[in-house]
């Protein structure tokens, strides 16, 4: 074999980006590079701009300018190019908040896909986030679940599957998407009276037509039969 | 997308909601109607604001949670 040969990689900067989501290369956090707002071109440019951006803040040790570059990219990814076909809607359903806050009930909903040990909703149970990642396409397919996470809840007793984002955040600290402490805290503070038993999460990567029809009503009806005012929505 | 939908039912069903958005997200308050918004200048991900920030994340939530008594009209959309 010639040690001098140069290896060409046949692989192109379009499939290089392409990877990010869900391919060989999987990242969350920039998978939003691998769809069509940005050519390969721009991913060339958002490379190139990193890479600089990278070696002027190590200097400066600091890393502002390079955050806010990459938060502009992220919003420049998930801008929808076109006009929505579906789930478009001409007006807003509106139920008047009539309590003061601090008499208030709250609640709280998450979609970061958060349960508790032991209680996890697949059948079987056990599937890893790698596992969640690899079988999205099913994922996708699942009607959603509802898991009821208890608010006292001790953080090493709360675990995350969801293959629809980035979940390093919330592995370090679950509040970043399921503010649990934050608003037991403000609770505490009197900011509003009371939460419900339990806080929920659900996986929002799932049947949408299925979640409005059949499982939203019922989410209805049980925060409904716990008399509260008021639900917090965070989606991942 | 999945809590524009839960929102609108709820709200539908008689419960009041809040939902928090990241900026990235936030072409989803005006597309579905979403009833009360608060847009997050965090990336998607990293919604209420970054690990360990508790300062920041107590932030966002109360002004999330002010909303449910200041936002009078429907479709009501704050950013923070």
């Amino acid at each position: 074999m010639d040690e001098n040969k140069i290896h060409m990689s046949t692989e192109s900067l379009t499939e290089f980006k392409k990877s990010l989501l869900y391919g060989k290369r999987n990242n969350l956090f920039f998978k939003f590079l691998a769809n069509d707002n940005y050519s390969e071109d721009e991913f060339a440019d958002f490379l190139e701009t990193i890479l600089d951006g990278l070696a002027n803040s190590i200097d400066n040790n600091d890393f502002e300018a390079l955050k806010d570059y990459i938060f502009t990219s992220q919003l420049k990814g998930y801008k929808p190019k076109k006009q929505p076909s579906e789930f478009v809607y001409e007006t807003s359903p509106w139920n008047e908040f009539s309590n003061s806050l601090a008499d208030s009930k709250l609640s709280m909903i998450s979609t970061g896909g958060f349960f508790c040990k032991g209680d996890d909703p697949m059948d079987p149970p056990g599937m890893t986030q790698e596992e969640a990642i690899k079988n999205i396409a099913a994922i996708f397919k699942l009607p959603p679940h509802l898991s009821a996470i208890p608010v006292n809840t001790p953080r090493e007793n709360l675990v995350i599957r969801q293959p629809g984002y980035d979940i390093r955040a919330a592995k370090i600290d679950p509040n970043v998407v399921f503010p649990y402490e934050i608003l037991k805290d403000l609770m505490n503070k009197k900011m509003f009276q009371s939460t419900t038993d339990n806080f929920y999460s659900f996986v929002g990567a799932s049947q949408q037509t299925n979640l409005i029809k059949n499982h939203a009503p019922k989410w209805a009806d049980l925060m409904r039969s716990q008399n509260v005012d008021g639900v917090l929505l965070v989606p991942a | 997308m999945s809590v524009g939908h839960v929102a609108r039912v709820f709200e539908e069903k008689g419960i009041s909601t809040v939902t928090v958005l990241s900026k990235a997200f936030e072409h989803l308050a005006n597309q579905m109607k979403i009833p009360r918004v608060v847009i997050t200048k965090n990336y998607v991900g990293r919604t209420i604001g970054l690990p360990n920030d508790t300062a920041s994340q107590t932030y966002t939530i109360e002004k999330a949670i002010k909303l449910f008594e200041d936002a009078k009209n429907p479709n009501t959309v704050i950013e923070i």
